[in-house]
Formats: structure tokens, sequence, C-alpha cells
């Protein structure tokens, strides 16, 4: 799966209603758990997928 | 705590049965504009600050290392007439600087909103405007407290966090808030 090549909303290949988010600085991520990353990362959350319920994305400042 | 800035009128419940006050006693200066354009009650007034000054502020109760989240609302109205030159203004929590917030002259009736999650300090939370150019407002502001043990635990090293996006998958109800 190719990343995001800038951040927002994109379509990746092979998948349908995806959306990406790539992220470059920390946040505080909660997808029915709480994980924190500190380094870049991208979401792809499938909308289609009964798995994913819910995200927020928070930004450290 | 529901801060309806620039109301000049006595609290009042709204649908959602969350009572607004009057930001009298919260802040010091400023001037209130009435904003009848919009069908929010909470939005059809307003605060600006017009005198020479880089910062307004608003200061809210608070219990130190409590977590809250802060929420702030911002829409814009033409309270200096259509000739003014628009709002570019810094939100400020607690001297970090959230987020430069700009409208321009078509901007009327647009809005923009932040939530911030903190830990509190001290015994008050100060939320600035830090003006850049032209004259800076404010909407409404809320407090939440929020369970300190088990939310948003980072925030307790002295980081805030800032919303950025927020998802119900598959949902087919209207937005959600927490109240």
């Amino acid at each position: 799966m190719e990343r995001c090549p800038h951040s927002g909303s994109c379509s990746c290949p092979g998948s349908t209603n995806v959306r990406c988010f790539d992220v470059h600085v920390m946040f505080y991520v909660l997808v029915e758990f709480s994980v924190e990353y500190t380094r870049n990362f991208t979401i792809l959350s499938d909308t289609n997928a009964s798995r994913m319920h819910s995200l927020i994305i928070l930004q450290g400042l | 705590m529901s801060i309806d800035c620039g109301l000049n009128t006595a609290q009042y419940t709204d649908s959602n049965n969350i009572t607004w006050v009057p930001d009298t006693g919260y802040t010091f200066t400023g001037q209130n504009y009435d904003f009848v354009a919009s069908d929010t009650k909470t939005f059809q007034s307003l605060r600006y600050f017009p005198e020479d000054r880089s910062k307004d502020c608003y200061v809210l109760p608070a219990i130190p290392s409590n977590t809250y989240m802060v929420r702030v609302n911002f829409l814009f109205a033409d309270f200096l007439g259509t000739d003014a030159p628009p709002p570019m203004f810094y939100l400020e929590i607690d001297a970090v600087a959230i987020d430069l917030i700009s409208f321009t002259a078509t901007s009327i009736s647009s809005g923009i909103y932040y939530e911030v999650y903190l830990s509190a300090t001290r015994d008050t939370i100060y939320v600035f405007l830090a003006r850049v150019t032209g004259v800076p407002f404010i909407s409404s502001l809320e407090l939440r407290a929020l369970d300190t043990v088990t939310m948003y635990r980072i925030v307790q090293q002295g980081l805030l966090l800032k919303n950025i996006y927020h998802a119900n998958f598959g949902s087919t109800t209207p937005i959600i808030r927490y109240l």
C-alpha cells in the first residue's frame, strides 16, 4: 500500500472508500483503544470495514 | 461551564439542556455585538476587542492538576463594518499558541472551533486572543472537566492536545458531541 502523497484525504489503489491521514508530528490516537505515537505514521481506515467504529486524532502542542 | 461571549441578557438554557451564561466576570475588556443572522442563539452575539492591545484574555476557574477540555468557537460577523480589515489573531491557552485564526472579507457567517485538552497548572486557565491584524473576537467558550485518571493522561506531563479530527464511522445520526 503506498503512503499518502500528502496530508489530508486521498484514494489508495486497490481500495474503495479509504481515507488516509499522513501525520508528521506527534499525535495521540484513539482507535477503540489508546496508543501513543511519537513518530511519523499513516493511518488507513477502510470506512466499509465494520471493525472501525471511531477515530480521534489529537495533536500534541 | 458554557459562556456565551457578548451575551447582554440573562443566562438561558438551550435545546441540549446546556445553560449558557454571559461572559461578565470572565473577561474585562471588549464590546458586545449582536449577530442575529445565526439560527443558533449562542452565536447571535460575540465579543470583540477594538482596544489597541496586543492580547485580550478570558480567565476560567479550574482545579490544579485536573484535566479539562476547552472548546472555543468563532463565528465571524462584520462587527466593524465591511471596510474594516478582517481579523487575524492567535488563539492561546495558558500561553501555548493553539492556532493562527484568520478570516477574510468574504468570511461573514463562517466559523471555526477548537477543542483543547489540558491539565490545569493553577486555579485558573487563561484563554488569550493575541492580535496580529484587525480586531479579534470570540463567540463562545466552554470548559468541561474530564476524568483525570482515565482520559488523556498524557496531558499530566504538561502537553496540550488539540483536536484535529473526529470521525464516527458508519453513523447515520447527526453530529454528536460531548456535552
